[in-house]
């Protein structure tokens, strides 16, 4: 192999791909980046065996080739020199990689490529085109929900569903589910279902800041990896095996009382009582009244500590139904809050006992569903 | 891949249940009459339906179904379970999450509503593996569950479970399953997946699994993949290794014959035929406690063929009371060492040269059988049931080494009563334990090299092997101080020690009391409970 | 080479897809456990037709533990910290104790509920299994239970009852016994080129492992060492009370060396035990019959028997932490002599 590149356009790719590297693996191969010609360019790729980066940059290829590069040492190395045109030379025999840089040489030891794994690639799994920005908004509110612990390994990942000309991003960790769908500009034939970890997404959300086309995505013929493909970058993860909860179940079809409020007047009024709610479960109470003689609807946020102390907060809201008083876990609250970009949001509830489903006024392409908590004594 | 036949016929309904009549007649009661508890305790050996009746018991309180058959299996949430995605069934295991801040994770999230049921089970597995603290923020949630929640603890070992807890909840006993049972199941799932057992094979297989339905099923399983469609006796064998009775018998009648060169050949032909020698070690004691059994008249409990009944009953006659139990030992010991011996058959060797030779002349000092009565004879085993594994070792419980504990147990270290060399003895392990625990070094020399001998004028007399040894322990003041402590602790009383000479006794501790001790506790590995108590 | 009857039902097996989720592999160390477990884990993965083929890339990566799809796992040593360690070496000996501890079952679950990279199923060998941990081992039921749908276990361990009853329980067991030592002896002249005297010996000291005797015989020490801890007994028994002392404290300096010195000793006074009993053709040390069959007229059977006893009794004493300069003392002064 050899070939030149601009460093700055190197040590870019290289901190793309280097999130997938493993730093600590019984396969040393893991911790390093595969450099390979490809087509008049210089291929980067690493992975962890559960996430892979690809990506590709300009270069100018003299000899065709591969090798892998211990990630960190590259990727140091890359950043400290001048913004120079890099060439780099493979030794076949030794595995050792000369890199030049206007006055600057190294020799970097590498590993035969043959040992690093092979990336699955496109193949001619069904293709789904998506705009990066709703692709993006829908990971943000959805991701959150999925759980952190690995006691249920499929609630650590989004369930992801495309049929006919509908995508769908589902995530539930026991206490609450976040659904959000979006139109596709072009149907899929078969319907498509995976489950792909929450991390994965989050990259792919963290990587498509600049893309300006749509993203493909496709899921691979054994149906073990998904593949997003940006337009010099490619991300594979593997998915989750197992079976999704039946989300659907879990939303409530029908209910008693809804409430619209301002967003951001909830967020702070939460806010607001979680400091009180830290020392009791995390508790927060709603007290939902609707508009009466007295006055116009309203929300009364309530939190209770036996150490510190209470507060209420009020605020005002268009209230149709009955009055219903609940309970919530704090923190879940203002997680969803959070990601909703939407100055108004609606709460459906039918007892104490129920579900609170939160959506989006004018809107229903996003549900949020949280488990109340039992209000005792 | 084809599933597990232990999962492919894990039960789905109460009355699928092998066994366990009176809990499942209970449950579907309680189920009825809508009373259902908040907190269930589960006991009983593995294998023997606890988890698989909590998963059931989940399902029928949160069966859609209107009929009164719940579980029905056909409603959403039934497959749900079924198909382990329903998000309100909480499998957790006690064993590996068992510290206070793993149960106060689940305290604060118990008062979630359920999402898609009507009650949340938490179900809690080897739940006696909870520490002391985990066991009283647990209480705190058993005392005032929130409605929508029912706890099933599981366990093995009910004996762990603090008394506070146990009151707080419906408690089951599991109880192991009969040989019948196992038989009849295992018959049923061969004729489902038309398998062609032999009816000795599948007695085997019910036998191997002591009362274990999920042992017998894998069994069965892993012959399949072996044999194929047809499984003889021969592959059952085979697979455990196991030899035939008359190559045990063989050797038996070698030990009756001392004839310790036939024997050792006959070891060698076994174990180069296929035989495990572990499996052949057990094998022998089952045939040894076979000829204790008739030796003291309840022979006709074991079920036998008539020829094999006589061919034992005359080779009863060639060994003493004493000398089967002896054997039984040294080859219960074996099969102990045989699990981590490097030398694939040493150990069975060992035994067998060993319970050839005469027994070490009586020393006078311990209360050793050779001058006791024959130990009385075990129960024998009911009609039918498997030799379970705890089956095995009753000749042993009643073997000298397992006395200090019941001397200790019964009172016999009363502040009132005079000291004597016997009790030293036997609450010898008792006292190492407390030294110990205040000089390591201290219990490590005196473990190898004394024992107490005799008890003179009230103080106690330690024995060394060794001049060396003894000048070293008396060297170390502080060591004599350390014992002299535990001693005063253990019998109440104060206590002194002294140093003498004994090259014989320490000897015969160094090489054959240890060993019996450590053959014991693998034995009471099963009877830690009663340790516990 | 060896354990025809278990490679034939998992041949079996393979050919006829009835695979089962979890293996339990048993038997002493160096008998073939780990070695069968990878045979199995290609005749899974491999791309050729005669499974294994041995050729194909999945097969080639698994023989040298390169497969980002078949995981190798064993305990660490104690006091490891996951997070600043690097990778543990190979362990020393096969006494050095180590331990599974939860994190890495914790940490092998999650890999095995994402899909298998390259492969056709994520397989794991757990060797060691017990030197696992309570907590671990507890952890680890579920998975080996019902794991996911993608996963193949192996687990290896010296014995099943040395696991908690329900590891075994889940589990295909193959408990893997010794082979004859013609056997090893052929395997050693005709695949590792061993000269046929040596080949001897070795087949016979391995005690039906093949695994220790190709090692030994790549790796001379392990013999240099043998002889040397025969010498060191042999010299014992012709000494006095004070120079047994002094040995007793000289060979107490190296701990490390200490079971396989109490082993190869143990295996002596067999040798010596079955002469008495006039069955010369099974004993081990064959390149020392001359010194053996001295001894075996010497001592009595008595004298060998107990001897064999306080050997193995040492052995015992070292593993629960008794002082070894102290054991040792008692041993050789237990030993028989002028």
């Amino acid at each position: 192999m050899k070939l030149s590149c601009m460093q700055d356009n190197l040590a870019k790719g290289l901190s793309i791909v280097s999130r997938a590297v493993a730093s600590r693996s019984t396969l040393p191969v893991l911790g390093n980046v595969l450099l390979a010609t490809e087509q008049g360019r210089l291929k980067l790729a690493a992975t962890n065996l559960e996430m892979a980066v690809t990506c590709w940059i300009g270069a100018k290829v003299e000899e065709e080739g591969a090798t892998t590069l211990p990630a960190r040492v590259l990727g140091d190395f890359v950043n400290s020199l001048p913004p120079d045109r890099i060439e780099m030379e493979l030794n076949v025999k030794t595995q050792t990689t000369h890199l030049k840089c206007a006055r600057y040489d190294a020799n970097i030891k590498g590993i035969d490529a043959q040992e690093f794994p092979i990336i699955p690639t496109l193949g001619d799994g069904k293709r789904i085109a998506i705009e990066p920005d709703a692709l993006r908004e829908m990971i943000e509110q959805t991701t959150f929900a999925a759980a952190t612990d690995e006691s249920r390994p499929v609630l650590t990942g989004v369930l992801v569903k495309f049929e006919k000309d509908k995508a769908t991003l589902a995530a539930a960790d026991g206490f609450r589910l976040s659904v959000r769908h979006t139109t596709l500009s072009e149907p899929v034939e078969q319907p498509i279902s995976a489950i792909i970890p929450a991390k994965a997404l989050q990259e792919v959300a963290r990587v498509t800041g600049d893309q300006e086309d749509p993203i493909v995505i496709a899921v691979t013929e054994n149906k073990s990896q998904v593949l997003f493909k940006l337009t010099n970058t490619e991300i594979v993860s593997q998915l989750i095996d197992g079976q999704f909860p039946d989300f659907t179940r879990i939303i409530p079809t029908s209910h008693q009382t809804r409430t619209t409020v301002t967003t951001s007047e909830l967020q702070n009024a939460v806010k607001a009582s979680s400091v009180f709610a830290r020392e009791a479960m995390n508790t927060v109470r709603l007290q939902i009244a609707p508009a009466n003689e007295m006055g116009g609807g309203k929300v009364t946020i309530t939190a209770t500590s036996a150490e510190s102390g209470d507060n209420v907060g009020d605020i005002d809201a268009t209230v149709d139904g009955e009055p219903v008083e609940i309970a919530f876990n704090a923190r879940y609250l203002a997680e969803v809050l959070n990601i909703l970009r939407a100055p108004q949001v609606a709460l459906e509830t039918a007892s104490s006992a129920s579900p609170g489903v939160f959506r989006l006024v004018g809107r229903d392409d996003f549900v949020h569903v949280i488990m109340p908590m039992h209000i005792g004594k | 891949m084809s599933q597990a036949l232990y999962l492919k016929y894990r039960p789905r309904t109460f009355d699928d249940i092998e066994g366990q009549e009176h809990i499942r007649t209970t449950l579907k009661n309680a189920l009825a009459l809508n009373r259902i508890a908040h907190a269930y305790l589960f006991t009983g050996p593995r294998g023997t339906g606890k988890t698989t009746t909590a998963r059931v018991l989940a399902k029928a309180v949160n069966c859609l179904s209107d009929g009164a058959d719940k579980p029905c299996n056909a409603c959403a949430v039934c497959q749900a379970i079924n198909a382990e995605r329903m998000l309100d069934l909480i499998e957790i295991d006690a064993a590996s999450n068992r510290s206070i801040d793993d149960i106060r994770a689940l305290r604060d999230k118990v008062d979630f509503r359920p999402g898609e049921s009507t009650y949340k089970v938490y179900i809690i597995d080897e739940v006696h593996m909870l520490t002391p603290e985990a066991f009283n923020a647990l209480l705190k949630t058993l005392e005032e569950p929130p409605p929508h929640v029912i706890f099933v603890l599981a366990t093995t070992d009910p004996q762990k479970i603090p008394a506070t807890v146990i009151s707080r909840v419906q408690r089951f006993d599991f109880r192991r399953l009969t040989l019948p049972e196992i038989t009849s199941r295992l018959t049923e799932i061969a004729a489902k997946e038309n398998l062609k057992v032999e009816p000795a094979a599948v007695e085997l297989i019910a036998r191997q699994a002591t009362g274990a339905m999920r042992d017998a099923i894998s069994l069965l399983d892993q012959l399949t993949a072996y044999g194929g469609d047809e499984i003889t006796l021969a592959q059952v064998q085979g697979l455990l290794g196991a030899a035939s009775n008359q190559i045990v018998g063989e050797l038996v009648a070698r030990l009756a014959e001392r004839n310790i060169a036939q024997g050792l050949a006959l070891i060698a032909s076994a174990v180069d035929s296929g035989a495990d020698p572990r499996q052949l070690a057990r094998e022998i004691v089952e045939y040894l406690r076979g000829l204790l059994l008739i030796k003291s008249g309840s022979g006709d409990a074991l079920t036998r063929t008539a020829e094999a009944q006589t061919e034992m009953t005359q080779r009863a006659g060639q060994f003493s009371a004493d000398q089967l139990v002896r054997a039984i030992r040294l080859f219960n010991q074996a099969a102990f060492e045989l699990r981590a011996s490097a030398h694939p058959t040493l150990p069975l060797e060992i035994a067998l040269v060993e319970a050839t030779l005469e027994p070490p002349a009586p020393s006078g000092v311990s209360s050793a059988p050779r001058t006791a009565p024959p130990p009385a004879s075990p129960p024998p085993a009911p009609r039918g049931s498997p030799p379970p594994k705890s089956a095995m070792p009753p000749p042993a419980k009643s073997a000298p080494v397992a006395a200090p504990k019941e001397n200790f147990a019964s009172g016999s270290v009363n502040a009132a009563m005079p000291i004597t060399v016997e009790i030293v003895q036997s609450n010898w392990a008792n006292v190492l334990a407390r030294v110990k625990q205040s000089n390591r070094n201290a219990e490590a020399f005196l473990r190898s090299a004394a024992e107490p001998i005799k008890v003179e004028d009230g103080v106690i007399v330690l024995g060394f092997q060794y001049q060396v040894h003894a000048e070293r322990f008396e060297k170390e003041p502080k060591w004599k101080e350390v014992v002299e402590r535990a001693l005063d602790q253990v019998f109440q009383r104060k206590c002194r020690v002294k140093c003498v000479l004994a090259p014989e006794r320490a000897k015969r501790k160094a090489v054959e009391q240890d060993p019996l001790i450590r053959a014991a506790m693998s034995q009471g590995a099963q009877i830690t409970g009663i340790h516990g108590a | 080479m060896g354990h025809e009857w278990a490679i034939r039902a998992l041949a079996r097996s393979v050919a006829t897809d009835r695979v089962a989720h979890a293996y339990l592999f048993t038997g002493p160390h160096g008998i073939g456990k780990t070695t069968l477990a990878r045979k199995l884990a290609q005749a899974w993965q491999c791309a050729g037709d005669n499974r294994p083929c041995g050729a194909c890339p999945p097969c080639q990566k698994i023989a040298r533990d390169r497969h980002p799809d078949v995981q190798i796992i064993e305990g660490v040593p104690p006091r490891y910290d996951f997070d600043k360690d690097p990778p543990p070496p190979p362990r020393a000996n096969d006494w050095e104790r180590r331990a599974l501890r939860i994190r890495q079952i914790r940490d092998l679950e999650r890999g095995l509920a994402r899909a298998p990279f390259e492969g056709r199923w994520k397989i794991v060998i757990l060797r060691r299994f017990e030197e696992s941990e309570e907590e671990a081992a507890n952890a680890f039921l579920k998975t080996l239970e019902e794991p996911p749908r993608h996963t193949r276990l192996i687990l290896t361990a010296r014995d099943a009852s040395l696991l908690l009853p329900t590891i075994a329980s889940r589990c295909q067991v193959f408990a893997l016994r010794p082979l004859a030592p013609a056997q090893i002896e052929r395997a050693l002249i005709e695949k590792y080129n061993a000269a046929p005297e040596h080949a001897r010996l070795l087949a016979r000291l391995s005690a039906g492992r093949l695994g220790w005797a190709v090692r030994a015989h790549e790796n001379r020490a392990r013999l240099d060492a043998r002889n040397r801890y025969l010498d060191e007994l042999n010299v014992a028994l012709s000494e006095g009370r004070a120079e047994r002392l002094l040995r007793a404290e000289s060979l107490a300096k190296k701990s490390d060396d200490l079971p396989e010195l109490l082993e190869t000793w143990l295996g002596w006074w067999r040798d010596v035990l079955l002469i008495q009993n006039g069955d010369g053709s099974r004993t081990t040390n064959v390149d020392r019959e001359d010194a053996l069959r001295d001894q075996a007229h010497r001592f009595t059977t008595e004298q060998a028997q107990t001897t064999l006893q306080a050997v193995r009794a040492t052995a015992r004493y070292l593993t629960q932490n008794v002082n070894a300069r102290l054991a040792l003392e008692v041993l050789l002064l237990n030993l028989p002599g002028k």
